[in-house]
């Protein structure tokens, strides 16, 4: 009897749960869908209320961005500004990382608690003195200076995941490799870096999101050459139908490789998620 | 590791760090006490500039709409996180689909899910549409409670994805012992989760308050993208106060003071963590 009622109070439960999880599924999902049915619709049947379930579908919206509004400009400039800051963020953060396990003085605990206050501070607190600089040597509006930017803001929060990964490794791995005769820095890059992978995964994984998200940033310190794809979708036009459908076609369009790339490593994002909150 | 080798290895990230944010700081802090624009040569101007920033009732209501925004949306966004990272690990069926469609608002560009949630809520869009079907008619970017409330939503909706991860994550690593524990004891789900699960993850709870925090000061995107610190001037958050004192009006110098005020006020708000993070790493040794 009463393993018969911890049953159905079981069924209770999961009946509960699962109709919870499908409605936050829906709130999480929704939006995305709706974008998409608006970037594939005729501009007339979009916004037409009640809306159009019934339609043909058009790829006219797609057709406009890419082609007559050249969007693959935005994309190349993504591109280059999400590889250079992941490229440079990774291999500059790999090295502090290690050295900040391994080293257990004084110096090493104030860079990650300079780096932490760092992380705390809003981004203009740094991007206003850029603008002005940038302005001034001919460095606004381009891949360069982005990347210059998105290295500095990323370093912090790499730093911090990379040493901890660094830490998981035991020290006797390098130790018997410099025994054996190896330099230091040898011992790093060819014993300790190759195990590292997933670790550098990871931390690419968060680097990457930042810079391909980030909109403040080249909001400010671009103007025309090297806007990504973010900023050229918040400055269609507002108020013109038309370019709302085209701005859908851009959502989707940026959203669809990031969520890709990111679904198909997301064993690796989520042990990043917990890498830093469980050590501190 | 000896003190060379360490430099060695740190010096470039230092290096980074010590040019691209120690000295932009300093140069911010410097230029708040020059009136600063382009084609005009730089004036020093004592603490004009902040009394000027202190006498703008935009920055107080900016600042009070921000500290509103983070003090309504990060509890309701932890709790729904916890509650749904409970609920994940309780369950075994389609656990690891859910994750993955819930990870979607997280890793989308916040430029882009602003832009989904913000069509919804037009005044031609389908939420609004559905809601004027049962008698509730709201103009979501021209009412002021309505514009607030859109915004804190969106917020929302996009950091609970991190947050229930995170504990969710947090709980699977928790060792089964003491849950198996408080079971012969007999206590029941919630005892469970208040006085073994809660205390567990506590490590976890202070790390997502303090990056909420962080994240929720420097609210930009949404408010740009969405509302435009509108109607009026509702919605402006510091940060977008701070662009729009620097951008719009050009004045750099007025907009240095302006961040730096709102420097202090997150340093202040996360002084205790700080100083937990202090005694963490530097005390430790």
């Amino acid at each position: 009897m009463k393993s018969h009622s911890r049953t159905s109070s079981r069924a209770l439960f999961l009946a509960i749960a699962y109709s919870v999880l499908a409605v936050w599924t829906l709130l999480a999902i929704f939006p995305f869908f709706w974008t998409f049915l608006i970037s594939i619709k005729e501009v007339v049947d979009a916004f037409a209320l009640p809306p159009v379930w019934v339609f043909k579908p058009t790829l006219v919206a797609y057709q406009t961005l890419w082609i007559e509004e050249g969007f693959s400009k935005y994309l190349i400039n993504s591109a280059i500004v999400t590889l250079g800051t992941v490229t440079i963020s990774i291999t500059v953060g790999c090295f502090a990382g290690y050295g900040l396990a391994r080293y257990n003085r004084a110096a090493g605990f104030w860079i990650l608690f300079a780096a932490f206050v760092f992380r705390a501070l809003p981004r203009l607190t740094f991007l206003l003195p850029f603008y002005y600089l940038a302005r001034l040597t001919g460095l606004h509006d381009t891949q360069l200076l982005l990347i210059l930017v998105l290295v500095a803001i990323n370093q912090p929060f790499t730093i911090w995941m990379l040493r901890s990964f660094f830490q998981e490794i035991p020290d006797s791995l390098e130790e018997s490799a410099m025994v054996d005769g190896c330099s230091r820095f040898q011992a790093f890059w060819y014993v300790i870096v190759p195990i590292m992978g997933p670790g550098i995964v990871t931390a690419s994984i968060f680097s990457m999101l930042l810079a391909y998200n980030e909109f403040l940033i080249p909001l400010i310190l671009t103007a025309t050459n090297a806007v990504t794809m973010p900023v050229a979708i918040s400055q269609f036009g507002a108020e013109d139908l038309r370019y709302w459908s085209i701005s859908a076609a851009g959502a989707i369009s940026i959203a669809i490789p990031m969520v890709i790339i990111v679904l198909y490593l997301q064993k690796f994002l989520i042990k990043g998620l917990t890498a830093g909150a469980v050590k501190g | 590791m000896k003190p060379r080798e360490f430099w060695a290895f740190v010096s470039p990230s230092v290096v980074v760090m010590t040019v691209l944010m120690v000295f932009p700081l300093f140069t911010t802090i410097y230029l708040s006490f020059f009136n600063f624009n382009f084609g005009v040569a730089p004036k020093f101007i004592g603490f004009l500039n902040y009394t000027r920033i202190l006498e703008d009732s935009r920055f107080w209501s900016a600042m009070q709409f921000t500290l509103f925004y983070m003090a309504v949306s990060i509890p309701i966004q932890i709790l729904l996180g916890f509650g749904l990272a409970l609920i994940l690990n309780e369950i075994t069926a389609l656990k690891r689909f859910f994750i993955s469609l819930y990870l979607v608002p997280y890793i989308v560009t916040p430029v882009v899910g602003t832009l989904a949630v913000s069509w919804l809520f037009k005044d031609r869009g389908f939420i609004t549409w559905l809601l004027s079907n049962i008698g509730v008619n709201i103009q979501w970017y021209a009412d002021v409670t309505a514009a607030r409330a859109l915004l804190i939503g969106y917020g929302i909706w996009g950091a609970v994805p991190f947050i229930m991860l995170m504990l969710y994550a947090g709980l699977q690593a928790m060792p089964s012992d003491p849950i198996e524990a408080a079971i012969m004891d007999g206590a029941t789900w919630w005892q469970r989760v208040r006085f073994v699960m809660i205390p567990y993850l506590r490590p976890i709870f202070i790390f997502i308050g303090m990056v909420n925090i962080m994240d929720a000061y420097r609210l930009f995107d949404s408010v740009a993208v969405m509302t435009q610190g509108g109607p009026g001037n509702a919605t402006a958050t510091i940060m977008y106060y701070t662009y729009s004192v620097a951008f719009q009006e050009q004045l750099l110098g007025r907009a240095s003071a302006s961040i730096v005020l709102a420097v202090i006020v997150i340093i202040t708000l996360l002084y205790p963590f700080l100083r937990q993070t202090y005694f963490d790493i530097v005390g430790r040794k």
